[in-house]
């Protein structure tokens, strides 16, 4: 069964194929949630506050050739809208062991992610979520600033800055005296 | 330098990282989250008329709201004259007043993408538009002398291709002009009282479509003395619809629109001039996909009628607010499913819909203190996607209501309430013109 004829089904009350295309898309979904709000709770509630709205408003969706970015919209809105609800509160960070902290090594593949997780954890969560879009749901930049309602100006340049505060902190990262800057972060 | 220099390498990398860093995986609390969804109710179809229905909102709009006419008699009266070879000239028609109650004139309705006009509810129908172009969502222009319609000039219906054009003729079909060019999805529009302007909402194609109908609606001008075009009205808003001229004098255009609040939107109900100036909230801002759903206005442009889906419940309310006074009041039965009210050319009572146990009612309310609901036509079914529609006739004497779902329109006492009488004609709904009274 394609994905049109399961997002057709599901608009009109079908249960069964919107469970086919949850699970043909929640694995995503879920991992947006975890990059964006660095928490799996929050992701848990943020992805499920998106599937109830989506499954509720299913029968609004005009194009379901559209399905997948619709889906990816609202999981994007939902995990901003958690993490407004909770901005006063702080969100403890796993420190990462002295010892489990790579030595930094400009050709090894492992520090190439890890550096890329803690420069991706220095940015705040509206510059997150751009970079989650556009580089893990591949979504193209003017969804992506109409998904976080800002103008197309604003997503390009918060990527901009995204990546250049990314690079900023992978340099740093990879000095060794900069190993310590890191431990006991806060977000 | 880290190891993503040249610039460009990490981009180029992030993807694959990013996958490595969240590793998807089907989540454990799948099968929570679908036990959640199989006990939440789906909104219905018919609730999201402002965002997945092309044209059939727009048919219902064309027919009721669009208010004042001027006289299809006038005209049959000149013709009489030219006839009698009698003098014409200085003879004015009499309008009636552009909001408010008027007389029940001639009717105009769709059959098969073609449009017909009769004289009278018995009389016999007249072809005045025929051809291949499919023709639907038939009205009145303000004056009286001209019909107006819409015409898919591309695309099938609900398509993402689709493309509307709003049209023009006289009353006999003659000399159609296209108003508006090609749109996408003109789900609602009026008509200035003077008949100069035309507002719409449809959607701006330069917005991803994926956002869906309602997030990429705005506002639109039509100057019906140089037709063929729509100017944007440019609001700074993330979207705009459903849009009335507002009375009693129509210098304002009342709509629903959406702003962004943080890196959210919310939603209000706004009034602004014609040419985009005076833009002001006349609501206190709300949720931006629940609140101010489909506000109408009564004809003296004191109250307005909104819809708020609640979403704990999975249902409906209707308010009505005084927007001299901001007093706000809740008219509809909270222990059920109801909403999206039109007032009568009085403003003294809505017709709205009652949704329960998968079925469809038009139901009529006065606005007076203690004044009781009652149905209007019969219960209906709730097919998929379909819904059900009432309004008032010009003079208020009857309530005529069409299911979608079934292509049935009966014509009901609006003071009585009851099955009515079915119009086998009309399986669309029609507009139906108001004559002074």
């Amino acid at each position: 069964v394609d994905q049109r004829s399961l997002v057709e089904r599901a608009g009109e009350g079908d249960h069964d194929a919107f469970a086919a295309l949850v699970r043909g898309s929640i694995a995503r979904l879920d991992a947006a949630a975890r990059l964006i709000l660095r928490d799996p709770e929050l992701a848990r509630d943020a992805v499920q506050e998106a599937l109830v709205q989506a499954w509720r408003d299913l029968p609004g969706l005009r194009d379901p050739d559209r399905f997948d970015a619709w889906i990816h919209r609202i999981t994007i809105r939902s995990c901003l809208t958690i993490l407004r609800r909770r901005r006063r509160r702080v969100i403890e960070v796993e420190l990462t062991p002295t010892a489990d902290v790579p030595t930094p090594d400009a050709g090894s593949h492992v520090v190439d992610r890890d550096q890329v997780e803690r420069a991706l954890h220095q940015l705040d969560p509206g510059m997150r979520a751009v970079v989650v879009a556009h580089f893990f749901l591949d979504q193209p930049l003017p969804e992506v600033a109409a998904a976080l309602g800002i103008p197309l100006g604003t997503a390009k340049s918060r990527l901009h800055r995204s990546l250049q505060t990314m690079r900023a902190e992978m340099a740093a990262d990879a000095r060794p005296d900069a190993l310590e800057l890191h431990r006991g972060q806060l977000a | 330098m880290s190891s993503f220099e040249p610039a460009g390498r990490l981009q180029a990398r992030l993807p694959d990282l990013l996958s490595e860093i969240a590793v998807p995986r089907i989540p454990d609390y799948t099968d929570d989250v679908l036990a959640v969804t199989a006990a939440t109710r789906q909104r219905p179809r018919w609730t999201f008329p402002e965002r997945w229905l092309p044209v059939i909102l727009a048919r219902q709009r064309l027919m009721a709201p669009m208010i004042p006419w001027r006289l299809l008699t006038a005209l049959l009266a000149i013709l009489a004259l030219v006839a009698a070879g009698l003098f014409i000239a200085g003879s004015r028609p009499h309008v009636p007043p552009p909001f408010g109650p008027a007389r029940n004139g001639a009717i105009v309705f769709d059959k098969g993408g073609d449009v017909f006009v009769r004289n009278a509810l018995d009389a016999q129908p007249s072809l005045v538009v025929g051809g291949p172009g499919d023709d639907f969502a038939t009205g009145f222009t303000r004056d009286g002398r001209h019909i107006t319609f819409l015409r898919r000039t591309a695309g099938t219906e609900g398509s993402s291709d689709e493309r509307i054009d709003g049209f023009m003729a006289n009353l006999d079909g003659s000399d159609p002009v296209d108003l508006t060019g090609p749109l996408i999805a003109p789900n609602w529009w009026d008509e200035s009282p003077d008949g100069a302007v035309m507002v719409v909402h449809a959607v701006n194609p330069k917005l991803p479509q994926f956002l869906g109908d309602d997030n990429r609606s705005k506002l639109y001008v039509v100057d019906v003395r140089h037709p063929g075009t729509v100017r944007p009205m440019g609001l700074p808003l993330l979207s705009e619809m459903v849009p009335s001229f507002r009375g009693p004098d129509g210098s304002e255009i009342v709509f629903r629109g959406r702003e962004l609040v943080g890196s959210d939107s919310e939603s209000a109900i706004y009034a602004v001039h014609v040419d985009g100036t005076g833009l002001r909230r006349l609501t206190p801002l709300g949720n931006g996909n629940d609140d101010y759903l489909q506000p109408l206005l009564s004809p003296d442009g004191t109250f307005v009628t909104y819809t708020v889906w609640r979403t704990a419940v999975g249902g409906h309310e209707i308010h009505v607010r005084n927007l001299v006074t901001g007093e706000d009041r809740l008219v509809s039965d909270p222990t059920l499913d109801e909403g999206y009210g039109t007032f009568s050319p009085d403003g003294s009572r809505i017709t709205y819909v009652r949704y329960t146990d998968g079925h469809n009612q038009i139901m009529v309310l006065g606005l007076a203190p203690g004044s009781k609901p009652y149905a209007a036509g019969p219960s209906y079914p709730a097919v998929g996607g379909q819904y059900v529609s009432g309004y008032f006739s010009p003079d208020g004497r009857y309530v005529y209501v069409n299911d979608s779902g079934s292509s049935e329109t009966r014509l009901v006492d609006a003071m009585t309430g009851g099955d009515g009488q079915v119009l086998p004609w009309a399986s669309h709904g029609f507009g139906w013109q108001r004559l002074a009274p």
